[in-house]
């Protein structure tokens, strides 16, 4: 047992784990947007180049665009009343 | 003294058999990376996924406790202005307190929700996304600030200058709402439509001796998706710059929809050829 816990990797290993947790417990309390790093993209007609055809992979491709047409849209915002306490 | 090497109890030691069986250490070691690596892989998606519909179930819990708050406080209106008394000013000032930090919390918690939907897709149309998240952070804060004001006010004068500021606020909430909803879905149009190209470009490649008639069909409606699309983004620009989107949002919600329709229509095309499998 102590061979075993004086083992590099697996010092490695809790020092990986340590990390994610902590990393875990950051993501779940910072909720701000990301940073930009490019410009809108409006679809065009042509193709760009980071989308260039790949053989044999439309299976995957027809699943996702199934999920993409089954998301629904957020829900519908709350009705306000604006004339309370006047 | 015996060698490690001879000793029994490490496995097989018979004559025949192999070495000792790695240690229960080892496999250990290998499962828990295999169960890093999966960890890794799954788990952002699953944060965001369970954050959500957190922040969904936060928002619909507020969003009742609202409207059930607003029907008590109508009743207790109804009572003060027909017995105006000492008791019942008290009870209008306790239930105003309560609704009008209500109201704020529940649109708040709309806004972080929408805030959080837009995230889904906003690798499309990173800038306005990112735009649009700030704004709502920004009204966000204004209403946690109204919170605050709310519960260190205690009298009805007070709530109804309050009132009044929210009521000046609140078309330019509403303007970043229906500009967030309907940003959420052109991310989500711009997103199937990049992938519907795309399975078609493979389809091509994959069956040369495909109809050219198909190809000429799909790529007549991807066109028209394009065409439609850069109609809505000036009916967009144009209700946005007269500040009225709230008033033109049905229309361009039934333009979006239109959209969608074309994308459909291009996805059961696509159903329809399926590329031969090697």
């Amino acid at each position: 047992m102590k061979k075993f816990l004086k083992d590099p990797r697996i010092i490695i290993l809790f020092v990986l784990a340590l990390i994610i947790i902590l990393l875990l417990i950051a993501s779940l309390f910072t909720k701000k947007p990301s940073t930009p790093s490019q410009k809108i993209i409006i679809p065009s007609p042509t193709l760009p180049a980071s989308l260039k055809p790949t053989p044999s992979t439309s299976s995957p491709q027809m699943e996702e665009l199934k999920n993409l047409f089954e998301e629904k849209n957020p829900i519908d915002p709350p009705q306000i009343d604006n004339k309370i306490a006047l | 003294m015996a060698k490690l090497v001879d000793a029994h109890g490490l496995g097989p030691c018979d004559f025949g058999l192999g070495g000792s069986n790695p240690l229960r250490g080892t496999n250990l070691l290998h499962f828990s990376m295999l169960f890093l690596l999966l960890f890794f892989l799954f788990t952002p998606k699953l944060i965001q996924a369970i954050n959500t519909d957190q922040v969904l179930n936060d928002h619909l819990y507020q969003r009742a406790l609202y409207t059930k708050k607003l029907t008590e406080y109508q009743q207790k209106l109804q009572i003060d202005q027909q017995f105006s008394s000492v008791s019942t000013q008290e009870d209008l000032i306790k239930i105003t307190q309560e609704i009008l930090a209500l109201r704020a919390l529940t649109l708040k918690t709309y806004l972080s929700y929408l805030k959080d939907s837009l995230s889904s897709h906003q690798d499309i149309n990173l800038q306005a996304t990112f735009d649009l998240q700030t704004k709502l952070s920004d009204w966000e804060n204004y209403l946690t600030d109204q919170i605050s004001k709310i519960s260190n006010t205690t009298s009805l004068k007070d709530f109804k200058n309050l009132s009044l500021d929210f009521n000046t606020q609140y078309p330019q909430i509403q303007q970043t709402i229906y500009l967030s909803l309907i940003q959420f879905q052109l991310n989500l149009q711009s997103k199937t439509y990049q992938l519907l190209t795309q399975t078609k470009n493979d389809i091509q490649q994959n069956n040369p001796s495909l109809n050219p008639l198909w190809t000429d069909k799909i790529n007549q409606d991807l066109a028209s998706f394009v065409s439609q699309n850069q109609l809505l983004l000036d009916s967009i620009q144009k209700s946005q710059n007269l500040s009225r989107l709230s008033r033109s949002y049905p229309s361009l919600q039934k333009q979006l929809d239109d959209n969608k329709q074309i994308l459909s229509q291009i996805y059961l095309e696509l159903l329809k050829i399926k590329p031969k499998k090697p």
